[in-house]
């Protein structure tokens, strides 16, 4: 049989619809030669069916009737009916292969579904001969009830005194009182009835087109039906939801007797044996509605009624006090659904969540818990509509198909409950509070009910079960997903888009503890605004950071504030001198991930340096409108850093060989004599200018580009607050300006530019003097301690060394770098100059708190053509520990330029350098915002003559209007005033 | 059904309240309908009155105070048509052929009207003449010993089933007149 073949009966009986007779005969031949295969067949019907009327079988099934004649040609269809009742029941093991198709989805477009769900909710024994019999005794039973329960008062005006049967008796045995107590019933349960099964927001847009249900006569016979229930369970009575869950009982028996009575038209019944048309006679009898949907209900209703009940019934019964009692008993911060477990239910869905759940999703059950979203919020409606509301009524049946089929114990309800968690797992964890209820309240659509049940089946019965494929919801929100990996992964693929999705999600579920910082941030970028901690939204943690700070200086929000201007400059210098490719993919990994993720744990330094300040981030609900607009930005910004990563690998790439170059170059000039010519000298620096810019240790300007000989460097070390913006190379300006113009926030910080100035100590002649090694000390932010020592011996080769020192570890340092100094010279064999391995620096650096991150470290790497290098790697190891434990901080994620001291003092080599006051160099340059720049820098000035009153260049510095004079002249001039 | 029929109060002139037992009788959610045949005579009477239910319909008393209310008024109830007239116009007092006249005028099938303070309830000439009487009990012109009562009508298809509670010596006394339709 070809496909043609296959396809033609479904299109034909489709076109007996609409069209007219005529066109009919051939189509009943196709019909009949197609009725060999009968189980395909059924299944073709069953097919159009359905597609004709999703969600209206009954009209579809009518509209079946009216089409086809009752002739030989439906020969297919009667046969249909009595080959699937042949399959379903007539088959030994019966029960066993019913579960089966009920689990496999099988019985989708069933027309014995009622029956089915009969056996499986025992209301019919598992044997055919006694279906009848059963079936009629539930029915009497019920009509009992009915006549029992359902009072009319007018009808016992005989039988009773009148003084109680009289519509106002306020009698207990009064049938008009009794009347009145029954009728509000009545009437809350028409309430729900009609308002959530039949009203405008019914169940998942498939109610309200069942026409069936808005039937006066369906109504009352649903309000029958719960209310006799409600007066045979006094203690349960009705609750809402009852409803809900007869009414798909209802609407299953309803499609089958409708199914049948097409049989019985087109005389499809007479196919069966008779027996078996016995029985169906009596089972699908749909005058007695009513009383199948009551007993079937009632089966329901023995698993789900401990759902329904709660803890207030239990406690009229016994006395108020045992709540007291608990009350007093519970266990401080436990929570709400643990203290008062005030139901069945509540235990049950605690129970699932706190331990189906936490055992295969423990990340989905601590955020939920997290977010203190406690399962009755949700889980009730689920539970006790067995999930009636969560999908609509044809999908709903095939899930219940499943949970009847599972066994009387609904026993499979619990594992689908985790199954709907897991499958919008996703939209869960990336969502907050608001957000996780609606999601979790208003289900999303789900295109294949079926995995449910496999999925819960396999969180049942792991072993025993198939793993089903993992199938989430795909919302509005697509993240990768496991988190840890994205900080390895980012900077390896960063213009990927994955990356920028990492990235995202780190950002975005720190999101609030970035708002607090991103505003301060703003903040303080305004120096004026130094009362900094009183007024940003979480300045807690800056001010823990300076108080330590404040204390010892009298004017110490200046100072502090300085101080966090230079810590948060200093990591950006750290990785900007990198030559490592694993270090520096290490520390570049996302410039935004990294802050966010693990920012919490060191909030104090991260404040300033976390990604682009947002605008107005002050208060967390603002911060959540920027989100989408900030995504669309970090997206833009990451793929921009990707790129520009790439162009400082390749500028570092190029530094490192010239500088090897350089080394080599500058050793053999330094063994041939000491009379080198100034010409090869500055040459030399102009290569090593050179060098820096590609290195990204110098920023490209026009300063540099007009004059070579122009000494005032721009540094941009200091002052790149985003470590992506320190380069400078001319492409990277280029880069910078994009990404600027991206974000005006960022642009703030790219005006943050810090000038260090360049001090070098004396002309050529120092040279012969015998390599003075210079030593300076640059205090970083108060918390750090960083060495800037050069040691310029008459090779001209000038050994840089920093070191971060812990303030435990202070003097520790101070000493290695002296040893650091020694080596340097023994190396290079040059006359140790009075080196001022300053303990008073270190003195003064103990008093700040060493909580920086040592990036600089890697900054070392950076000299790695050089032989003291090698020397000194010994020395980095317990460093570079501390180091890697450190990179954990958002500080090194930005970052790069970091060595500029170092390298700085290269370019003049016939100098020896001075760097005695690098503290300028974390100045902000605000351009128009000269005065308030001024006073800090005096009161930066003050501060460290007192604790270092050797600097003499503090002072000399202090003159802004010296700023434009050739450094050269300035040093002469400081040499002047150290005389 | 159900439908509360009372009337002349006369709160406060003649009588202060309602009595106890009566207003015990009279909770909200039972009445669907309340017919008052006038002399209520405040308004503070007849907002009680829509304490119970809703739906009141009164008719203007000799003695209320609110000038408002129609002299007569017809409501129909299911299948029925009734007419209420306080019946102070309609001379003289509780006369049947009278109030046969205003039948036939308001062509309804029950006439409710109070005025003589003493509960009535006559079927004449196929159709039914009610006279709840006083729910107070308070004195009439010519009368001063007037047992309070009240009338609850269940109206169904084609009959109409009368409660009448009497206030006999503090004692609720119920009566129960079924009149069908002809």
């Amino acid at each position: 049989m070809n496909v043609l073949d296959k396809l033609r009966p479904s299109k034909s009986s489709k076109n007996t619809d609409q069209s007219g007779p005529p066109s009919k005969e051939d189509i009943l031949n196709t019909l009949e030669s197609f009725t060999i295969n009968k189980s395909l067949d059924r299944h073709e019907n069953n097919n159009n069916s359905d597609s004709i009327s999703h969600g209206s079988r009954t009209d579809a099934k009518f509209d079946f009737v009216d089409s086809s004649q009752p002739t030989s040609s439906s020969a297919s269809m009667s046969h249909s009916y009595s080959t699937e009742w042949e399959k379903l029941f007539n088959t030994p093991d019966m029960m066993k292969k019913l579960k089966e198709k009920s689990m496999e989805g099988e019985l989708r477009s069933s027309r014995f579904r009622s029956l089915i769900w009969k056996l499986f909710l025992e209301v019919l024994p598992p044997s055919k001969e006694e279906w009848v019999e059963k079936t009629k005794q539930s029915r009497n039973k019920f009509e009992d009830l009915k006549n029992k329960l359902i009072v009319n008062p007018r009808k016992a005006v005989d039988s009773v005194d009148i003084t109680l049967n009289n519509p106002l008796s306020q009698d207990e045995e009064s049938p008009w009182n009794k009347f009145f107590q029954d009728n509000e019933l009545r009437l809350t349960i028409k309430q729900d009835v009609i308002r959530t099964t039949f009203g405008k927001h019914t169940w998942k847009e498939c109610y309200p087109k069942i026409e069936f249900f808005q039937s006066n006569q369906l109504r009352n016979l649903m309000v029958n039906i719960l209310f006799i229930f409600a007066k045979e369970n006094p203690e349960l009575s009705y609750r809402q939801g009852m409803h809900e869950l007869l009414a798909p009982l209802i609407f299953v028996l309803h499609c089958d007797h409708q199914a049948f009575l097409h049989a019985c038209e087109i005389e499809s019944v007479n196919y069966l044996s008779v027996m078996a048309r016995d029985i169906i006679k009596v089972v699908m009898d749909p005058n007695y509605l009513e009383h199948d949907a009551y007993t079937m209900f009632c089966q329901v209703m023995e698993t789900v009624e401990p759902w329904y009940l709660s803890r207030d019934i239990f406690y009229n019964t016994k006395t108020g006090s045992m709540r007291n009692l608990e009350m007093i008993n519970a266990t401080p911060f436990s929570r709400s659904q643990d203290l008062n477990p005030s139901s069945v239910i509540v235990t049950k869905l605690t129970r699932i969540q706190d331990y189906i759940l936490k055992k295969f999703d423990p990340e989905l059950h601590q955020h939920l818990e997290r977010l203190e979203i406690a399962p009755q919020i949700y889980g009730i409606r689920w539970l006790r509509l067995l999930f009636g509301r969560e999908f609509p009524m044809q999908d709903l049946l095939m899930l219940w198909d499943a949970i009847f089929g599972d066994g009387i114990g609904f026993d499979l309800v619990d594992y689908i409950f985790v199954a709907m968690l897991l499958y919008i797992k996703d939209n869960l964890l990336t969502s907050d509070y608001a957000t996780c209820l609606t999601v979790l309240m208003k289900y999303p659509q789900v295109t294949d009910v079926h995995y449910f049940v496999v999925k819960a089946r396999w969180l049942r019965e792991p072993n025993q079960q198939p793993r089903p494929p993992v199938y989430t919801h795909q919302g509005s929100i697509k993240m990768s997903s496991s988190m840890g990996e994205s900080s390895e992964s980012i900077s390896n693929i960063t213009r990927d888009t994955v990356a920028t999705t990492h990235h995202h999600t780190g950002q975005k579920r720190q999101n609030t503890s970035l708002g607090g910082f991103s505003s301060f941030s703003r903040k303080f970028s305004r120096p004026r605004t130094l009362s900094v901690p009183k007024s940003s939204s979480e300045p807690m943690n800056l001010q823990t950071d300076i108080s330590p700070e404040t204390a010892n200086n009298p004017i110490g929000s200046t100072v502090s504030l300085s101080q966090v201007e230079e810590s948060m400059f200093r990591p950006s210098a750290a990785s900007m001198a990198r030559m490592d490719a694993t270090n520096l993919r290490s520390a570049q990994s996302s410039p935004g991930l990294h802050p966010s993720s693990i920012f919490p744990m060191t909030p104090d330094d991260v404040s300033i340096t976390t990604s682009p300040p947002l605008p107005g981030g002050k208060s967390r609900g603002r911060q959540k409108k920027m989100t989408k607009s900030e995504r669309e930005l970090q997206d833009q910004i990451s793929r921009l850093q990707g790129e520009q990563n790439d162009m400082n690998s390749m500028c570092r790439y190029c530094a490192s060989k010239l500088d090897v170059h350089i080394g080599r170059l500058q050793q053999e000039l330094s063994k041939q004599s000491f009379a080198v010519d100034d010409d090869i000298m500055v040459s030399l620096a102009g290569l090593k200018l050179v060098r820096d810019i590609l290195n990204g240790t110098l920023k490209f300007s026009q300063n540099i580009a007009a004059d070579e000989d122009e000494i005032q460097i721009n540094d941009e070390y200091y002052g790149n607050q985003n470590g992506d913006r320190s380069i400078t190379s001319p492409d990277s300006d280029i880069l910078l300006g994009a990404t600027s113009c991206i974000d005006d926030d960022l642009k703030i910080s790219g005006s943050q530019k810090a000038r260090l100035f360049y001090m070098s100590s004396e002309d050529a002649s120092s040279l012969d003097s015998g390599s003075p090694s210079v030593q300076g000390k640059v205090k970083g932010g108060g918390d750090q301690a960083m060495d800037y020592t050069f040691t310029a011996d008459t090779d001209l080769n000038i050994q840089d060394k920093k070191s971060i020192a812990d303030k435990n570890a202070n003097t520790q340092t101070s000493n290695s770098s002296g040893q650091f100094t020694s080596k340097i010279r023994s190396l290079f064999k040059s006359e140790p100059s009075g080196s001022k391995m300053s303990t008073s620096t270190s003195g003064s650096a103990s008093g700040n708190l060493a909580s920086q991150p040592s990036s600089s470290i890697d900054t070392m790497s950076f000299q790695s053509s050089q032989s003291p290098e090698k020397a000194r790697s010994d020395e980095k190891q317990p460093l570079r520990s501390s180091q890697t434990e450190r990179e954990m901080m958002p500080f090194d994620t930005r970052p790069r330029a970091c060595s500029n001291l170092e390298t700085q003092t290269q370019y003049w080599p016939d100098f020896t350098a001075a760097v005695s006051a690098p503290w300028y160099s974390k100045e902000m340059y605000h351009g128009d915002r000269k005065d308030g720049r001024k006073r800090r820098e005096e009161h930066v000035g003050r501060e460290r003559s007192k604790s270092q009153p050797s600097t003499s260049t503090l002072m000399y510095r202090q003159d802004d209007d010296m700023q434009g004079l050739n450094p050269l002249y300035r040093l002469h001039y400081q040499d002047n005033m150290d005389h | 059904m159900l439908v509360l029929v009372l009337g002349d109060l006369h709160i406060p002139h003649r009588c202060n309240s309602l009595p106890a037992r009566f207003k015990k009788l009279l909770v909200p959610g039972k009445i669907q309908h309340i017919l008052c045949t006038g002399n209520l005579c405040t308004k503070e009477s007849f907002d009680y009155l829509k304490t119970l239910a809703s739906d009141v319909h009164v008719v203007r008393g000799d003695f209320d105070e609110n000038m408002n209310y129609p002299e007569q008024k017809v409501v129909t109830v299911g299948q029925f048509r009734i007419g209420l007239c306080h019946g102070h116009q309609v001379v003289p007092w509780g006369d049947i052929e009278s109030l046969a006249m205003v039948q036939r005028q308001l062509d309804v099938d029950i006439l409710i009207s109070g005025q003589t303070h003493k509960f009535q309830a006559i079927e004449h000439e196929g159709k039914f003449f009610l006279n709840p009487g006083s729910a107070t009990g308070s004195y009439y012109a010519l009368d001063s010993n007037v047992i309070p009562s009240f009338v609850i009508l269940d109206i169904q298809q084609s009959t109409v089933v009368s409660y009448i509670y009497k206030l006999i010596d503090d004692e609720v006394k119920v009566e129960r007149i079924e009149y069908r339709k002809s």
